[in-house]
């Protein structure tokens, strides 16, 4: 696996959505990347701002409300943000495919499941319909399907939910993607089947080598699946590390919060703890720190101060004031 | 598939039923003596021989016993006799409704050709100038009377401009007006319902999904949100075909276009109550073999349905 | 123990959200003014009435418009615009009444099959189905051929011909509502069926309620028209707009007047009720934009 190769470099990116209320900074100077063959976790609550990420790297916006505004996505030595509409098309579902949290509803009711398959395949290869039946059919078997040929001619509502996220996922697999992003993806499914999908993104990544963004507010599908981790807050990253560094060693307050609020079924403690305060509004986010509402070491200069991304050690960097050498005396 | 059709085949029975015990109460309240339309309006004539005229006719049997006898007469096609010619009323329609449907056809026709790409191009420029127009232009089409409609048709189209014969049947040209009174409320109805599905299905994940591969706009637009925003129209044209079967009615008055429509209602002021009857009972019956018809096109279309 | 201060503060608090929402909308707030304006001059018709709708001036008929005649005399040297003004009092009556009537057969037989369910649901519905089974209009005409025309037939015939439309309408409302929490809650609660019935479905059963009744006055007065342009309607010299049509159409030629005028305003007075039930679906729910 060549880890050290960066597939996906996102810089600085700027996304604004324009709700009835406002307009929404929902993706805020947000930078991460993804390299060759590896699984990066992108963590946060609802509404922080990561299904967002995606959409702009997918550059799937929902029009005319949402708009990248700033930054670059840099991608097989292109800019994504630059691309034509046209150029953009070859890439999804070709290169870059994305999978989505409710499959049933991302799914075209009233087409067959074969068919869905086959359309992927033959938007970006030139091969005939048995020929793509035939590829969509082996899809199909190789996330876990065994009988491909009869689930291809059913339609999604006659199939389970764990089965339709096995479509889905075969569905973005069609035309061997070097980049998946996986949004929420077992958000809706029972925990048994959870366990399945995830084993078959891990699975994916290990035969095929693709590389996989894994979006979700679930700290222990990370701790399984990821390799590195970027945890978001109210439109920023606040903190990002390889994964044992950042459950071994949290720096941010909030990353540390949502560790402990994972329910662990070795601790003794028998409280759940949670992360106090509601979601931050994006149309006017706090000011300096964005967390420093709901932070229990806020001090008055958070309430001023932005702080940036600080190196604590090696690829582990925090964006707290606690570890700015200018105010980090303040906490002794 | 089949069973879903003979479910619905099941349901159908009762209605007709039930359409046809209203359609004999309503005979039945006919202002007027049948009995006197047959014999003429004699002052003389004998008991017995009004009398005879009522055994005759049926009429002094109990009512439950006259519905019956309607009804099976209905069954073998017996709609009684036009009572100012005598002629069958059955031949009376059979000559008349073809041409109502040609009309109601034709309609629809210029309906959806108006109205889909209307609500299409509504639901993609939504908010814009032509949106708005379109909102307002096609509520207001679906607001006038179609009768009006065909009168200011009459007098800017065949009386000012000479360009389309004033009334009558033959040449397709007849048909271009009492096409255009007919179809223009149907048209707003479906632009605005076309507009409304589409907007909603372009909202829908599985759209999000369809960009997500890489397919082409036109694909997208074409091959899933229309397909998807289609199947509730077909209802609506179901729907309203009872409406544009009612309008048929008021544009053959119009235009003396020589239908089922201007067939009851001439019958109306002739007191010719057979004929008014049969009429009512072939369009309502029409109306529900059309809307059976529809629901299993819906239930091609969606396969969900069946299943429900 | 009822809680009746709960039942009344949800349809009042809603209202004054409701009439804000419509401001929004200028299609409906000019749908909105105009009905208003409507109803007002079919109540106060005879007092602001230039002239007098039956008085006939038969030396000057089918005058066109000019002074004093703004719209003009029709074939019997009636004023036309005074027609107009009492037709308005015969449609919104017309329309008012079939509405309401219609509403409250409808919201008894809906409601009752909708939260009751079972045996009296499928009576209940397979004879509103029956009623569907007729083109509208079509039923109403042959009603009106039977009975004769007067306001009271028209009234009568469009009642029949539209309550299973609000019959389905509140039955499927109710059919929701039944299923939702307070309802169970008010059972938990030891409520009697009828009460939850009447103090707790119904009234919240009434928003989309208004929207078909608003939307039922438009179509109400459309079929008028039509019943009256065929001489079915209301019976002449009674002035209905649609009667002005149809006389009208006589003498469309040397006096077109008459008949633009009696259509426009039919037209104006649906599209009225249109936008406004348009708009009262918008603010109700937005969701539901068409």
């Amino acid at each position: 696996m060549d880890k050290d190769k960066v597939l996906l470099e996102v810089r600085n990116l700027v996304a604004c959505i324009e709700t009835g209320s406002g307009l929404v900074k929902a993706v805020d100077d947000v930078s991460f990347d993804v390299r060759k063959g590896e699984i990066v976790g992108l963590v946060g609550e609802s509404g922080c701002g990561k299904t967002m990420t995606a959409l702009s790297i997918m550059r799937l916006l929902p029009e005319p409300f949402g708009r990248i505004v700033g930054g670059s996505i840099y991608f097989e030595g292109q800019d994504l943000t630059k691309l034509t509409e046209e150029e953009m098309r070859a890439i999804r579902g070709n290169k870059i495919s994305i999978i989505f949290q409710d499959p049933l509803t991302a799914l075209n009711p009233i087409m067959k499941i074969g068919e869905q398959i086959v359309e992927a395949i033959v938007s970006h290869r030139k091969v005939d319909k048995n020929e793509a039946k035939r590829r969509a059919i082996e899809l199909l078997h190789s996330v876990g399907i065994p009988d491909g040929e009869v689930i291809a001619s059913q339609y999604p509502f006659r199939v389970s939910g764990g089965m339709r996220q096995r479509v889905m996922i075969a569905v973005a697999l069609a035309c061997d993607p070097v980049l998946l992003i996986a949004d929420e993806p077992t958000t809706n499914l029972d925990v048994s089947i959870q366990a399945q999908i995830l084993e078959l993104i891990n699975e994916i990544r290990r035969k095929r080598g693709t590389s996989v963004l894994l979006i979700t507010h679930n700290l222990g599908l990370v701790a399984w699946l990821c390799d590195r981790v970027f945890v978001m807050y109210a439109g920023k990253i606040v903190e990002h590390a390889p994964t044992e560094a950042l459950f071994a060693n949290p720096y941010h307050p909030y990353t540390q919060l949502l560790l402990k609020s994972v329910p662990k079924l070795d601790s003794p403690r028998d409280k759940l703890t949670t992360v106090e305060g509601e979601v931050p509004n994006l149309i006017k986010p706090p000011s300096g720190c964005r967390f420093h509402p709901r932070c229990p070491y806020v001090k008055e200069f958070c309430r001023t101060v932005e702080p940036a991304l600080i190196k604590v050690n090696t690829d582990h960097y925090t964006r707290c004031l606690m570890q700015d050498s200018r105010y980090s005396g303040e906490w002794k | 598939m089949l069973a879903y059709i003979f479910k619905r085949l099941a349901t159908v029975i009762p209605v007709f039923l039930g359409v046809s015990v209203i359609v004999f109460i309503i005979m039945l309240n006919t202002p007027g003596d049948p009995v006197l339309v047959r014999i003429g309006l004699d002052p003389n004539v004998s008991p017995e021989k009004i009398e005879a005229a009522r055994r005759e006719l049926g009429l002094d049997q109990p009512i439950y016993i006259q519905y019956f006898k309607f009804l099976a007469r209905l069954v073998q096609g017996d709609l009684g006799n036009n009572i100012r010619t005598g002629r069958p009323v059955a031949q009376d329609i059979m000559e008349a409704f073809p041409r109502t449907l040609i009309l109601a056809v034709t309609s629809i026709l210029l309906a959806i050709a108006i109205g889909i790409p209307a609500g299409i191009l509504s639901a993609k420029k939504q908010y814009s100038a032509f949106d708005s127009i379109t909102s307002v232009g096609s509520l207001l089409a679906a607001s006038m009377p179609n009768f009006w409609l065909a009168l200011v048709l009459i007098m800017v189209f065949s009386y000012w401009l000479k360009l389309t014969p004033l009334s009558g049947y033959g040449e397709p040209a007849h048909l271009i007006l009492p096409t255009i009174a007919l179809g223009t409320a149907l048209a707003g109805t479906i632009t605005r319902f076309t507009r409304s599905n589409m907007l909603e299905v372009i909202r829908q994940d599985f759209i999000r999904t369809a960009k997500a591969k890489g397919l082409k706009e036109s694909v997208v637009t074409f091959k899933h949100a229309l397909k998807n925003a289609l199947i509730p129209i077909v209802t609506v044209i179901g729907l309203q075909f009872g409406t544009l079967l009612s309008g048929a009615f008021f544009v053959e008055v119009v235009f003396a276009y020589p239908g089922i429509g201007r067939l009851a209602v001439q019958a109306i002021l002739q007191k010719n109550y057979t004929v008014v009857q049969g009429a009512i009972l072939v369009v309502s019956i029409s109306f529900v073999l059309i809307n059976l018809l529809i629901d299993i096109i819906y239930a091609y279309i969606d396969p969900r349905v069946q299943y429900e | 123990m009822e809680r009746k201060e709960e039942v009344e503060e949800v349809p009042r608090g809603e209202l004054r959200t409701l009439l804000r929402n419509l401001r929004r909308s200028r299609t409906a707030t000019f749908g909105l003014i105009y009905v208003i304006a409507l109803v007002i001059v079919a109540i106060l018709a005879p007092i602001i009435s230039p002239f007098d709708p039956y008085a006939q001036d038969l030396q000057n008929r089918l005058q066109p418009p000019s002074f004093p005649h703004i719209l003009g005399l029709d074939e019997f040297g009636r004023d036309v615009l005074a027609r107009l003004i009492h037709g308005a009092t015969v449609s919104m009556q017309v329309g008012l009444e079939v509405v309401l009537l219609s509403l409250l057969i409808g919201v008894v037989v809906g409601a009752i099959s909708g939260y009751y369910g079972g045996w009296a649901d499928m009576v209940c519905m397979r004879i509103a189905d029956i009623f569907l089974a007729f083109p509208s209009l079509v039923l109403a005409i042959g009603i009106m051929a039977v009975l004769g025309p007067s306001i009271f037939n028209v009234v009568l015939s469009l009642v029949i011909v539209s309550w299973p439309y609000y019959a389905r309408v509140i039955r499927s409302q109710t059919i929701t509502l039944k299923k939702m929490d307070f309802i169970t809650a008010a059972i938990a609660m030891g409520a009697s069926k009828k009460r939850i019935l009447f103090t707790h479905i119904i009234p919240n059963a009434i928003p989309p309620v208004i929207i078909l009744a608003t939307l039922g006055m438009g179509s109400a007065i459309l079929a008028e028209a039509g019943l009256s342009f065929l001489g079915l309607g209301v019976n002449p010299p009674i002035p209905s707009w649609g009667s002005m049509v149809a006389s009208g159409r006589d003498y469309i030629l040397q006096a077109p007047h008459i008949v633009i005028s009696s259509g426009l305003v039919i037209t104006i007075t649906v599209l009225a009720f249109n936008l406004l039930g348009d708009g009262l679906r918008d603010a109700l729910d937005p969701r539901l934009r068409i």
